[in-house]
């Protein structure tokens, strides 16, 4: 390549099989030390040893302006990175034009490398544009014809790997891209009503063509795709006209307190709540899916100042277990996705609310739950403690026996938060559950 | 007797060594999972995409950039022989094999070692410019034929 030629550098005499032979710098990818002497990748694939010492040869091809520090004992040709990518714990892997073995980028010696690839990151591209990543990232592509009447011959010249097997999980992605760009075109009609099903019955006659339909469950397959595309901020699922059940109400005057419970029994009694002090409620039935998500926060987004950003206490009735703390913990990290980023976890059912007498009648072991693995209870026992440092778990209703304790607690945890503090009445509105 | 070695004009060999390699450093793209650099010379051109730019390689592959065609020209105003063709595309003159009228009257230029029907179409604004930087005459400009339809399959297509 003329490239190579034109920053070379300099000339080095490396050990060839029988005697010296002379190397064009640009020709090295990268050397590293090997004992008292370098060694050196070749961009053909080669690598040759030095008859001098690694210091040596490192000063004379650093002093070519053409080599960087990667590693302690190893530096590259920065000219001749063919790609980036990031590894664990900020390294990065440099691979290479032509056949040099990849090597790996210590994170000690970015700045360097940053500085004279001319790029303000190694991670990705600057200006980045992240839903776009996430397409290409899903692989998906424009495609002319509408996906859900290709032939099978099509399906498969689109959505199959290197085998020919077919790529469900592709097929489904580009298929909700699809559809989503000929609704916002105009061109298709939004389902008006409809639920992530009524999706799933218009591409499966497309992968029942590909004989994909039995073995896997792929309305899972879609539920999935579709939550990573809304997640990555592809489309919403609002644009397709879907709804959700909406166990959730939006507070009018403390809309920025949210009190989640976990089980969807539990929404009757906490509209209650909603009714005295005005806050926002959600009974997610479990984690909250995506599109409960983006449904809840964008009418949240709607209702709460820039100053009630600051914080948002999410006091949460959900069990005092591993799988509660899951909702919670998923529900913060959704929320944080739909740019509501500080919150604050405030758990009602916990060992302190509780006398020795009613933990001891109320509490479960945590062992042999099914929900839940031996990993997530010892990492869940060391954050809470468990119930007297044992994995033991309480049930919301162990504290939902006795709902005017709920109330006495939710004002006791809530109290700082709210603004307005009287609003309407309990009285009013049928709590029981 | 031997006649003295004339000095070389620095300037006449820069634009003889440009028309074969960029100034340019490699340009970094996004590929799924890493950063790729393309070497400047080894671009065709790049287009302008939903999202960003996607740069068209020698061998036909798109990469991708975020930018807007008008911050990438900025980025090249140091290589020359990168030509804002039109609104939504810059070629790389050195990659540029033919120059072709289609049958709806769009000049459009082919590229070395891309498929012949991959073209990209010089906007009539900037024609008058790539015809002095290609040193296309008014003789040759003149000899252009309109081509039967079907024959382009145009970037932008």
């Amino acid at each position: 390549m003329l490239r190579n030629s034109l920053d070379a550098g300099t000339f080095l005499a490396l050990a060839g099989p029988e005697s010296p032979v002379i190397i064009n710098s640009g020709d090295i990818a990268h050397a590293w030390r090997e004992g008292t002497i370098a060694a050196a990748a070749l961009l053909d694939g080669s690598v040759l040893k030095s008859y001098d010492s690694f210091d040596d040869i490192k000063k004379t091809l650093l002093k070519t302006g053409l080599f960087i520090q990667i590693q302690r004992s190893a530096i590259a040709n920065f000219r001749k990175i063919k790609t980036v990518s990031p590894l664990a714990k900020g390294n990065y892997l440099l691979t290479f034009i032509g056949q040099a073995a990849p090597v790996e980028l210590n994170a000690a010696y970015t700045a360097e490398a940053k500085k004279l690839l001319e790029v303000k990151k190694l991670d990705h591209v600057e200006p980045f544009d992240r839903p776009t990543y996430w397409l290409m990232k899903e692989n998906i592509k424009h495609y002319q014809k509408l996906i859900y009447l290709m032939t099978k011959e099509e399906l498969l010249k689109n959505f199959s790997d290197s085998a020919g097997n077919p790529i469900i999980s592709r097929l489904i992605a580009n298929f909700l891209y699809q559809f989503a760009l000929r609704i916002r075109a105009g061109e298709a009609e939004p389902l008006e009503g409809g639920n992530v099903r009524s999706l799933w019955y218009m591409i499966k006659p497309a992968i029942s063509k590909l004989g994909a339909l039995e073995g896997s469950d792929h309305y899972k397959t879609l539920s999935e795709v579709m939550a990573r595309l809304v997640t990555h901020k592809i489309v919403t699922y609002k644009e397709y006209g879907l709804t959700e059940e909406e166990n959730w109400i939006i507070g009018k005057t403390n809309p920025h307190v949210i009190l989640l419970a976990e089980k969807r029994s539990h929404f009757k009694f906490i509209q209650g709540f909603n009714a005295q002090y005005g806050i926002s409620i959600l009974a997610a039935g479990g984690i909250p899916g995506m599109i409960t998500m983006e449904f809840f926060t964008t009418a949240l987004k709607k209702a709460i100042t820039q100053s009630h950003l600051k914080e948002i206490p999410i006091i949460t009735l959900t069990d005092y277990d591993p799988a509660g703390d899951l909702v919670v913990s998923t529900f913060i990290d959704n929320l944080k996705t739909y740019n509501v980023p500080k919150t604050k976890f405030i758990r009602l059912v916990q060992p302190g609310v509780f006398t020795p007498e009613e933990l001891e009648a109320y509490k479960y072991s945590l062992v042999g739950e099914n929900e839940v693995t031996p990993a997530m209870v010892k990492k869940w026992l060391k954050k809470t403690g468990g119930i007297n440092g044992q994995a033991y778990g309480l049930e919301t209703d162990a504290l939902m026996i006795t709902p005017s304790k709920v109330k006495t607690l939710f004002y006791e945890k809530a109290a700082p938060y709210l603004k307005t503090i009287k609003y309407g009445s309990w009285k009013k509105i049928d709590t029981s559950y | 007797m031997p006649t003295k070695p004339r000095p070389v004009d620095p300037d006449a060999l820069y634009n003889a060594i440009l028309k074969l390699v960029s100034p340019l450093k490699p340009v970094p793209c996004q590929a799924v999972g890493s950063m790729i650099f393309i070497n400047p010379e080894e671009i065709a051109f790049i287009t302008a995409v939903p999202g960003g730019l996607d740069i068209v390689d020698l061998n036909n592959a798109r990469w991708k950039r975020f930018d807007t065609l008008t911050a990438l020209a900025e980025k090249f105003k140091d290589d020359p022989l990168f030509f804002k063709a039109s609104r939504s595309e810059i070629i790389n003159l050195r990659q540029v094999r033919a120059l072709h009228m289609t049958a709806t009257g769009t000049r459009e230029v082919s590229f070395k070692s891309l498929p012949a029907d991959v073209r990209v179409s010089i906007a009539d604004s900037s024609y008058a410019a790539f015809k002095k930087a290609m040193g296309i005459s008014a003789k040759a400009d003149a000899s252009l034929k309109f081509e039967p339809e079907g024959r382009s399959r145009n970037a932008k297509k």
